[in-house]
């Protein structure tokens, strides 16, 4: 005779921070969809009609104005945001700080990225554009098309202990910069003009490296609970009970691309579909939406997550 | 009779634009457009003033004004003459210009009515008003004879998109 089956604490892993792109699966948000702007060099062409009534009633054909065509000049321009405002880093582990690059202009262009943090604080490793294990550019430079805005992670060595630290990435267009709607004449495509934006078409953005152990340490509690409901209606773990689980994922601090893995226990199946997030399902498959099943661990993306914030994931098995 | 708006008279035709002889069929009655973006002066007493320039340059997000200006040059009066334009890919309708009379205006280049009369569908079902955005065409309409020798503008706001 078997023993009868028993639900075990099941392995949990909660990682924090981790890479986007190890999560792979962010809903892209409203800004990155936003509408492009004209591209830059495109002619607009105007032209007016002019109808007159016949004396007998019929309409002649249109009288055409001239055309004016206006070619879009080429806008150069890009934002920069810090994905935080202040992030806790751990003690003696490097850090990695995420910032969103933007090109807020109407063309491609590259953009050279700078760093300025205290050397004596932090050791200044590199920009990743491949997630925060991605490698250092060389040259620290990315390329955006229009419109396109890209995450970029700022890699620093452990950060000495001390008041919080600054971290500042700048962004400069390399096609041109300086003062605001200065023009360099014919020098964007189709030989439009290039103006420089609004904002001299560079910009920077700072985050706040908080070394308070406290705060690294525990930026985020999972706490993980169960409930079982038998066939016979008891809350026996016995085959053919469901049990529930509730995984609540409490922030303290605010978090990067936080990622949820919880693996079913043996001698239990996961049951299809039932995975949730804040009460809300999210399907089984690696699709776009922020949770999945492997077939041995279910996997929830919660991308970032702001202080004081509470995520509550559900899922259930059957018991064999 | 809608006279011009604009002290425009004395500006010069942009750059860019072709003489209006040169599209315009032969005939009584012709038509002219140009674009123009406001510029600020500043004056000799040091206030700012708006004024209207021919665009030469323009990025994403500026505002211009598309004038219109039509004129009989034939010795009859002509009646039933409407002006249409429609929006180019690029622009964005924004409004009459100041001093112009409202156009009539439309979503598909075949029904015209003032702005606030037209509603577009949704994908879903049902209808929302519609908005300055979804308007592809505006047309004034002459509602008397166009006398001999006589002429003016109409004008409208629009944003490069």
């Amino acid at each position: 005779m078997h023993d009868n089956p028993v639900v075990r604490t099941n392995a949990l892993r909660f990682s924090f921070p981790l890479p986007l792109a190890v999560s792979g699966a962010l809903v892209v948000s409203p800004a990155a969809r936003a509408q492009t702007a004209t591209p830059a060099g495109t002619v607009i062409t105007n032209v007016a009609r002019l109808n007159v009534a016949a004396p007998d009633g019929s309409t002649a054909p249109p009288i055409v104005s001239n055309s004016v065509s206006l070619t879009l000049a080429q806008l150069v321009d890009v934002a920069v945001t810090a994905a935080l405002a202040s992030q806790p880093v751990v003690p003696d582990a490097a850090v990695a700080v995420a910032f969103d690059v933007t090109n807020t202009g109407n063309a491609d262009d590259d953009f050279a990225l700078s760093v300025a943090v205290d050397a004596a604080r932090a050791t200044y490793i590199g920009i990743s554009a491949d997630g925060a294990d991605g490698a250092a550019l060389a040259p620290p430079a990315v390329r955006l098309r229009a419109g396109e805005r890209r995450r970029v992670h700022v890699l620093l060595g452990p950060v000495a202990a001390g008041d919080p630290l600054p971290v500042r990435l700048g962004a400069v267009a390399q096609s041109a910069s300086g003062t605001p709607g200065a023009v360099r004449p014919g020098a964007g495509p189709n030989g439009a003009d290039l103006v420089v934006g609004s904002g001299g078409a560079r910009a920077d953005a700072v985050t706040l490296l908080g070394t308070d152990a406290a705060a690294g340490t525990d930026a985020a509690t999972l706490a993980k609970s169960q409930s079982v409901r038998a066939p016979d209606g008891s809350t026996r773990a016995v085959p053919g009970a469901v049990v529930t689980y509730r995984l609540v994922a409490r922030f303290t601090a605010p978090a990067l691309a936080a990622l949820v893995e919880d693996a079913v226990p043996p001698g239990t199946r996961y049951v299809a579909g039932s995975l949730s997030v804040d009460a809300r399902a999210v399907s089984d498959a690696d699709d776009d939406d922020a949770g999945r099943f492997d077939g041995t661990a279910i996997h929830v993306a919660l991308g970032d997550v702001p202080a004081a914030a509470t995520r509550t994931i559900r899922f259930q098995v059957t018991i064999q | 009779m809608f006279r011009s708006p604009f002290p425009l008279t004395a500006v010069a035709l942009a750059a860019v634009a072709l003489p209006a002889a040169a599209a315009a069929a032969p005939g009584p009655l012709q038509i002219s457009s140009r674009v123009m973006v406001e510029t600020r002066a500043r004056a000799a007493d040091g206030t700012t003033r708006l004024a209207l320039a021919p665009a030469r340059r323009v990025v994403p997000g500026d505002r211009v004004t598309v004038v219109l200006a039509y004129r009989n040059t034939g010795a009859q009066p002509l009646a039933g003459v409407t002006l249409d334009n429609p929006i180019p890919r690029g622009l964005v309708y924004r409004a009459p210009a100041p001093g112009s009379a409202a156009p009539a205006v439309s979503l598909d280049g075949r029904r015209y009515a003032a702005l606030d009369q037209l509603r577009v569908a949704l994908p879903g079902g049902g209808t929302r008003a519609a908005v300055p955005d979804d308007v592809t065409h505006v047309r004034w309409r002459l509602d008397r004879p166009l006398t001999a020798g006589g002429g003016g503008e109409f004008a409208f706001q629009a944003v490069l998109h």
